[in-house]
């Protein structure tokens, strides 16, 4: 599987599904990650030939499998475009589904059984088999609750690892993404993990799945550059390790910096294993290094197709690519006091108009300390001037000081007058029964938010009180 | 009637001040009895040595029957207020403040609130025991001063910071406080001291209240277009906020939540259409001005923040990224805010190319302190003037700051609570500790009982370091 490509690496290789070698492809993937991936590739590009490839692939492997409602879900889809050899295969489907039931039905009983004879370590089995059936069939939510119940079962952290690799396989294709979070955390927690690398490489994938979903790329790519080569193929059903290289690389493009991208990605010996098996990422990553951008944003343009086909990063294609074109920007101007914006656009293959659009907007964001002069076409860089910002920062900050001091002041006489504004008719100085309740819990509401230090400790100690 | 007025004349002075005001407070059949012969009395009275009487005599003139635009009233009663002895008139601030209302209702009802204004600042400061103490004549001068859009008369007292209610001494209510913020708020934002502004507004906004009323959030109006005009994007409401304030102004303050999101968004065209959308609520609240000036000060902002983006700039460019019409617009605009002080720039009136100065040597020019633009090098004497006033006003603050907490810490409802929580831990054995740890604030009195507070000050120390 190591010299399977994706695509082939020459940057020219623009249009998607021309050069998509889809074959080569998906034979990194088994089980459910091969469908859903070829599903995905399907629905991205409807209305090509690789549509009704992906496809046929997609019905000749689920027909080897028990997921009968998936299967009839792709003829339909398939709609009789191939043949007579992809229309409903009524009989398979009446065959399997009886079988499958019969499985189901034999498990469950045996599984009551394991109960009544309080078996513990034959329950864990019981459940985890249920979970596994219902994996096959395709119903996730079911296989996912019977995993989860294997926990209470379990007795070695063999165990524990086993069952939070399931959950998580199950999870991230549920796109449950807060569990898988949750059971990497707890797989982690068990004694001697750590001394598994496949299994510490399945962790690491996983939460790294998991946090370029939720857009924290930073701490996705530092996962990533963790997964070991020994991954192997072991993690197919889930991803390959080209996916690895893929994901890891282009978070740390987008992330990390400098001295970052070199410690983990390009010193790391692990990681480089596994970005051979991605060279046009490793091009990528060493052309980003060293500088030469027109190439690596080349490179990154012809990869784009290939990465919209991937159903886990294209959703972040365009974040990614916007942070990596950033990152060159920012990195490119950096040791210059003043660009020509002509020279800087033709080592970035970049029009000067949207460049300098670019530079503004990272300006304006503070990425970059400079300024434009557009007349020329010359971008100077500013000195800013510590001083003088010092000393604002401290009127201002004086000044803020003053003006929440005052406030609290204010509120804590109201406070002390019981001057709240109330129901109709006990407007004003209505006093009595309710005044030092009231008077504590203003002191407490004052001293959440209180200017400077002092309030605060009173408000804590009033909340004590209370 | 001869005999109230010969028992005023005679009890005028400092020793019998009390018996002469127990007089007429029971003395109010007497008034009604011959409600025709009180103006005439009124004459043989003098405002400055008879001042309490005058006052009484002046209230049930003013009670009774009275033509609204009553001229005579008027000159009495301002006569009154400007001469009137501050010592008689506070021991009967109810009458002082009914007689004030009452000036108030006759000038409006003259249509000429021009000339209340006087009289009532004078009459407030009469009242006041000290210039931080609130009186109920603080909105209805202001209210006069709006009214007349004589905003710079109410400069003085808009510029002193307001410390104390004490209803005893002036029968204030939460009403006249909610409308002193108010008014004062909008006096402020006439005379463009936005910072003052938001101040007052906010110190409005988080006064301890359980209900909410209107004038919470019409104040929470213009609170949100001053904040979006002075900072450009809503600064959200402080923690200690009363939470039915929260609610009230979510359910009433909708048309200003979608200008506050568009205005954050810094999309000029969608802001317009915000602004034009809900203009009949604009103008119901009052607010149609301010929500122009909301609109217009997004274009300067874009334009402040080109400056600081480019060295020079066609006008065009200029006009699209400040959303303008063309280069004739912006034009327009940067020659007034250049007039205005808001940036430095020097247009090519041959190539429409725009050239913006330096900003880091007169970027103070944003800071609303006093003499922070001096110079913006903050190497002369006014920066150091400025700094120094910034911290004589700390520490004064900070003198304040320990008084109150003195006072808080010699509260007996507070003292009470302390001791029996302190009581009931060593009751428990919960360990002498418990308390003396967070209570800061409350640490002195803690001495004074000998109960373990460590006095702990830090936070003085801290606010003082500034």
């Amino acid at each position: 599987m190591a010299s399977s490509m994706e695509e082939d690496n020459q940057p020219v290789a623009a249009e998607a599904g021309s050069s998509f070698d889809l074959e080569a492809y998906i034979a990194n993937y088994t089980g459910h990650a091969k469908v859903d991936r070829l599903l995905f590739i399907a629905e991205r590009s409807s209305g090509k030939p690789l549509e009704l490839e992906a496809l046929r692939m997609a019905h000749d492997e689920l027909k080897k499998t028990e997921n009968t409602a998936r299967y009839q879900e792709v003829v339909a889809r398939i709609d009789g475009r191939l043949g007579s050899a992809y229309t409903p295969d009524r009989a398979w489907v009446e065959n399997t589904e009886r079988r499958s039931a019969q499985k189901g039905e034999r498990l469950e009983s045996e599984l009551q059984s394991f109960k009544a004879a309080l078996m513990k370590e034959s329950i864990r089995m019981g459940h985890s088999d249920l979970g596994d059936w219902a994996y096959e069939r395709g119903d996730l939510q079911t296989a996912f609750k019977c995993y989860v119940r294997t926990r209470d079962y379990c007795t070695t952290s063999r165990h524990v690892v086993a069952m939070c690799l399931a959950v998580i396989r199950t999870a991230l294709e549920l796109g449950n993404f807060v569990h898988v979070a949750n059971y990497v955390g707890k797989a982690e927690a068990t004694p001697d993990v750590s001394n598994d690398s496949v299994t510490m490489a399945k962790l690491r994938a996983a939460s790294g799945i998991n946090l370029l979903h939720s857009r924290k790329y930073k701490q996705a790519a530092r996962k990533f550059c963790e997964v070991s080569p020994d991954l192997g193929t072991s993690y197919s059903d889930v991803l390959a390790l080209h996916d690895v290289a893929v994901y890891g690389s282009l978070c740390a493009l987008a992330s990390l910096d400098r001295s970052e991208l070199r410690s983990r990605v390009i010193a790391n010996i692990g990681f480089r294993e596994v970005l051979e098996l991605a060279p046009e990422m490793r091009e990528l990553v060493h052309a980003f290094y060293n500088s030469q951008y027109a190439a690596a944003l080349r490179l990154l343009e012809g990869l784009k197709p290939a990465l919209l086909l991937d159903m886990h990063v294209a959703e972040h294609v365009p974040a990614l690519y916007a942070a990596i074109r950033h990152r060159a920007l920012c990195q490119y101007v950096q040791p210059f006091s003043s660009v020509d914006l002509a020279v800087m656009a033709a080592a970035l293959n970049t029009p000067v108009a949207e460049l300098e659009k670019q530079l503004a907007g990272l300006i304006m964001d503070g990425a970059i300390s400079a300024r434009i002069d557009s007349a020329t076409k010359v971008l100077y860089a500013s000195k800013a001037d510590a001083r003088v910002t010092t000393f604002q920062r401290v009127l201002a900050a004086g000044e803020a000081y003053c003006r929440d001091t005052r406030a609290l002041l204010l509120r804590a006489n109201l406070v002390q007058h019981d001057f709240m504004q109330a129901g109709l008719g006990g407007a004003g100085g209505g006093g009595g029964r309710g005044r030092k309740d009231r008077l504590e819990r203003g002191l407490y509401d004052m001293g959440m938010g209180g200017g400077g230090g002092l309030m605060y400790g009173m408000g804590r100690s009033m909340g004590v009180l209370i | 009637m001869e005999g109230l007025v010969a028992q005023v004349v005679a009890l005028s002075n400092p020793n019998d001040i009390n018996q002469l005001l127990t007089t007429l407070k029971s003395s109010e059949a007497v008034f009604t009895q011959n409600y025709q012969h009180i103006a005439a009395a009124l004459q043989t009275l003098d405002p400055v040595q008879h001042s309490l009487g005058f006052g009484y005599f002046l209230y049930y003139l003013g009670k009774g029957n009275l033509q609204a635009p009553d001229v005579a009233f008027i000159d009495n009663a301002a006569r009154f207020f400007t001469l009137c002895d501050p010592a008689q008139i506070q021991a009967a601030p109810d009458v002082f403040c009914a007689v004030a209302k009452k000036l108030k209702e006759h000038v409006l009802a003259a249509g000429s609130p021009r000339r209340g204004i006087l009289p009532l600042r004078c009459g407030l400061r009469a009242l006041q025991p000290a210039p931080e103490v609130l009186t109920p004549l603080h909105a209805d001068f202001f209210q006069l001063c709006l009214l007349s859009r004589c905003y710079n008369a109410a400069a003085e007292v808009l510029g002193q910071d307001i410390y104390d209610v004490s209803p005893a001494a002036t029968t204030c209510t939460p009403t006249d406080l909610f409308l002193y913020c108010y008014y004062g708020g909008m006096l402020a934002i006439g005379r463009k001291q936005h910072a003052r502004a938001l101040e007052l507004l906010l110190q409005a906004l988080t006064a301890p209240a359980v209900v909410g009323n209107a004038i919470v959030a019409a104040a929470y109006k213009k609170y949100v277009c001053v904040c979006l005009i002075h900072a450009g994007q809503l600064l959200p409401l402080p923690k200690f906020t009363s939470s039915c304030v929260r609610h009230m102004v979510e359910a009433e303050a909708r048309p200003y939540a979608d200008l506050a999101a568009a205005a954050a968004a810094r999309q000029p065209e969608r802001l317009r259409r915000v602004a034009d959308q809900h203009a009949a609520v604009f103008a119901a609240d009052g607010n149609l001005g301010l929500v122009k000036q909301v609109v217009a000060s997004l274009t300067v902002r874009s334009v402040q923040r080109l400056t600081q983006t480019f060295l020079t700039l066609p006008l065009a460019d200029i006009a699209a990224s400040a959303g303008l019409a063309g280069a004739a617009e912006a034009e327009e605009h940067i020659l007034r805010m250049v007039a205005a002080g808001q940036i430095h720039a020097k247009i090519d009136g041959r190539t429409g190319m725009v050239r913006f100065a330096d900003e880091t040597r007169s970027s103070g020019q944003a800071g609303s302190s006093s003499a922070a633009a001096a110079g913006g090098s903050w190497d002369n004497v006014a920066g150091v003037a400025a700094l120094d006033e910034r911290l004589r006003q700390v520490l004064e603050l900070n003198k304040r700051l320990q008084q109150a907490h003195d006072m808080v810490s010699q509260d007996r409802a507070y003292l009470s609570k302390v001791t029996a929580r302190e009581r009931s831990k060593y009751d428990l054995g919960g360990g002498g500790g418990g308390l003396g740890g967070s209570q800061g604030a409350g640490g002195s009195q803690g001495l004074g009982l000998g109960l373990g507070g460590d006095g702990d000050f830090g936070p003085f120390a801290a606010g003082g370091g500034m």
